[in-house]
């Protein structure tokens, strides 16, 4: 469904030149989970934020494709992609609260992508968004419409922007450490959360995280970024278990809790 | 070292380079005297000999414009630097101290605000007589609240930053937080503050020389060179639009560099 | 608030009674009571809102509204904090960061001050040529790394790290902890790290607290508290670990 074919980025803005991500390959097909994970400067958001369009001027893409059911989103017109982004293909941040407009109510968010892309009248978006407050298991979603984001908690706020998200049923949902942000007791609710509803949807799902417990949780592959470059990739338990490459090894040893 | 790229809009830097260097210069040798009256080039219109022409009077208008434009950055510069120094201060105690005593001088500050900066020169002149001295004092003192209001929101938002904290945790004292820590981080707004507020000077004290309370014969200043030359507009147009150009010249170019430098 | 010097128990480098603690007004802490014995490590752990940031702040006495009872053996306490950019003055060189404290030690001297830096450098592992950059030059590492060093040069004792490792990456947490356990062995240091992280707290504390919404839902050794919680929160805490 989504391929990722040696996909090139550099930053343009230093001089010399700052290496983004080099060759990366990744597949996703219908209905699979994957993990992609890496610490800061490995890319991981850099290619997410790829594949939605997301990236700034000075940052280009120097080679690669990105095949979205056969379609090369870096070749297609932006009246084409506006149809695919927010519809087919969503994404959920890291930052709730900052991730949602402040001056607009929670329920005219969720309901903005309906607005794009769908043809549908004032009261059925009103509806749908009410329903889709209530799949995220926000209690008084018609109460909960109305409110503003900084009347909500950093965990209502990602299951809004999780509603945001899933209001077109996209084929694919791109999370990009969503669960970071938030505390440990609301963590696992938002990963089941996802995870229900790549179940329900039969949604392919991009986890992105530095943390290899989550990717371990909620994940059926997963692919290592190091520096921009992929260093390992497999089933989870492959990996886990079996970790082949010494960054990989050392990601899993250290999240085996030794005492110092 | 990947070294993050500056850019410096380059039109803006040359374009102030070149006035500035043509003041400069002017300080050491204009083309003619600038105060000398010549009959015979009355109202002459651009040539070989005067490149802006000559005025009602036959001075050379490009030699009167590069005193003129001395007179001007001394206002426009003076002007900041009383309105940053005082500001500064006033900010960084009210910003770093807070409560009643930031109350208090900020409401203050309110008042002074409150006076239209041309207004408050009025006031000055009347009071004090008119010299580019008491220009210079009274625009000085009507900068003063905006830089305050803009140094204290920067104290403000550095008060509580990590680094301070860990300054407190080494026992360095409030003044030495305030001016060697918290300082250096200001910088950049205080800069870009500065530029505005050199704009606002310059046009100021056209303003004011244009209205005849500014700057006073037989001291040169665009402001008075555009003011007198009202009547001669369908004569010797130049006479008006050479002093005009240059004040739009300079600003346009302090603020194409400041904007420039002030971006990440 | 009362800091006295005599501690009740010689053994304890920390005692900490009846503290409560607020933010214009509001209360953030309620009536926390803790003590940390000299080598050990305490850990405080809790989610957003428990209040184990502002104990700290209250400890190392850089927040004005809290009174209870705080006595600090020499009266001597550091801090490391989360955001290390945050820590470090971005407009200073990493030479004028360290030895500001020292100068602030009456450290007259400027040959003095680069020896100790020097030595420091090499206690906490980092290269001498970082000296001239500034902090938004080095990694997030090398950045806590610095701060480490800015507490033990004032020759604090007791250490209190709030979420020091949390902004950091995996790898380099895990580094960051060893060298900040080394140090503990090698210069006898006392920590109280607060962290929300629970896996981190079990590797390194001796003693661990668990709070909620400001007051102290259970204490007790790591093994107590992990191998046999009592209270529903931290059974809930433990639960949600994945």
């Amino acid at each position: 469904m989504l391929e990722v074919k040696n996909l090139s980025i550099n930053f343009y803005d230093t001089t010399p030149v700052t290496k983004g991500i080099e060759n990366i390959n990744i597949s996703i097909c219908e209905g699979e989970t994957v993990g992609i994970v890496g610490e800061s400067g490995s890319g991981k958001t850099l290619t997410a934020l790829s594949i939605m369009g997301l990236i700034e001027d000075h940052v280009k893409i120097d080679s690669g494709e990105i095949l979205f059911n056969n379609k090369n989103l870096l070749q297609i017109s932006a009246k084409e992609r506006r149809k695919i982004i927010g519809n087919d293909i969503s994404m959920i941040f890291q930052e709730p609260i900052s991730s949602l407009n402040p001056l607009m109510k929670v329920g005219k968010q969720v309901e903005e992508s309906l607005k794009l892309h769908k043809n549908m009248t004032k009261d059925d978006r009103k509806k749908e968004a009410i329903k889709m407050l209530e799949l995220v298991k926000l209690p008084d979603a018609n109460i909960i419409y109305d409110k503003y984001p900084h009347e909500l908690s950093g965990g209502m706020c990602q299951r809004v922007m999780i509603a945001a998200a899933m209001i077109c049923h996209p084929k694919l949902l791109i999370a990009d450490e969503p669960t970071t942000a938030l505390d440990v007791t609301i963590q696992k609710n938002i990963l089941k959360l996802i995870s229900e509803f790549h179940e329900t949807e039969n949604m392919g799902v991009m986890f992105i995280s530095h943390d290899l417990r989550v990717i371990r949780y909620i994940c059926d592959k997963v692919i290592v970024l190091y520096k921009g470059k992929v260093v390992e990739s497999g089933t989870v338990e492959d990996v886990f278990n079996n970790p082949k490459e010494e960054y990989t090894k050392k990601l899993v040893g250290i999240k085996n809790g030794k005492r110092k | 070292m990947h070294k993050k790229k500056l850019k410096i809009n380059k039109f803006g830097a040359i374009l102030s380079f070149v006035i500035v260097l043509m003041i400069i210069i002017g300080i050491f040798a204009t083309p003619y005297d600038p105060n000398k009256m010549d009959a015979a080039s009355k109202f002459s219109a651009p040539s070989i000999n005067h490149i802006f022409g000559c005025d009602q009077f036959g001075r050379d208008i490009f030699s009167r414009v590069l005193v003129g434009g001395r007179t001007t950055l001394l206002v426009g510069g003076c002007t900041v630097l009383i309105g940053a120094f005082f500001g500064m201060i006033l900010g960084a105690i009210t910003g770093f101290i807070g409560g009643i005593v930031d109350e208090i001088l900020m409401r203050i500050n309110d008042v002074v605000a409150s006076f239209p900066s041309i207004l408050l020169a009025l006031v000055f002149i009347s009071l004090l007589g008119p010299n580019t001295g008491n220009v210079i004092l009274a625009l000085g003192i009507a900068f003063i609240p905006s830089f305050a209001r803009i140094v204290r929101s920067e104290f403000i938002k550095y008060k509580d930053a990590d680094f301070v904290k860990s300054a407190k945790l080494m026992k360095v004292g409030k003044i030495r937080i305030l001016f060697v820590h918290i300082m250096p981080n200001i910088m950049p707004t205080m800069l870009a503050t500065a530029a505005i507020g050199f704009n606002n000077a310059v046009l100021a004290e056209a303003g004011m020389s244009y209205l005849g309370i500014g700057v006073m014969p037989p001291d040169a200043s665009l402001g008075r060179m555009m003011s007198e030359s009202q009547a001669y507009l369908s004569v010797a147009p130049w006479c008006a639009i050479f002093p005009g150009l240059f004040i739009v010249l300079m600003i346009l170019g302090f603020s194409l560099l400041s904007e420039s430098l002030n971006r990440k | 608030m009362e800091k006295e010097n005599k501690l009740k128990d010689p053994r304890n480098i920390l005692e900490v009674e009846n503290l409560n603690a607020f933010y214009n007004g509001k209360q953030y802490v309620y009536d926390v009571s803790l003590s940390l014995k000299r080598g050990q490590v305490l850990g405080l752990v809790g989610e957003s809102g428990s209040g184990k940031s502002t104990i700290g702040k209250a400890i190392a006495d850089i927040m004005k509204e809290y009174n209870g009872n705080i006595r600090i053996e020499d009266d001597s306490v550091q801090m490391i904090f989360q955001n290390t950019l945050d820590a470090l003055n971005p407009k200073k060189k990493i030479l004028w960061i360290l030895e500001e404290p020292l100068k602030m030690m009456g450290v007259k001297n400027k040959e003095e001050r680069l020896s100790k830096i020097a030595s420091m450098l090499i206690k906490v592992n980092l290269d001498e040529e970082l000296l001239c950059r500034y902090p938004d030059d080095l990694s997030g590492g090398q950045r806590q790394r610095v701060c480490i060093a800015i507490a033990l040069l004032q020759e604090s004792k007791l250490i209190i790290a709030d979420e020091a490792t949390s902004a950091l990456d995996v790898t380099v947490q895990d580094n960051i902890l060893s060298l900040m356990m080394n140090l503990k062995k090698e210069m006898g240091l006392s920590y109280l790290f607060i962290s929300h992280d629970l896996e981190i707290i079990s590797q390194i504390s001796d003693e661990v607290i668990v709070l909620k919404n400001g007051r102290i839902v259970e204490k007790g050794t790591v093994e107590n508290i992990y191998d046999n919680p009592k209270e529903e929160y931290t059974k809930k805490l433990l639960d949600a670990c994945l």
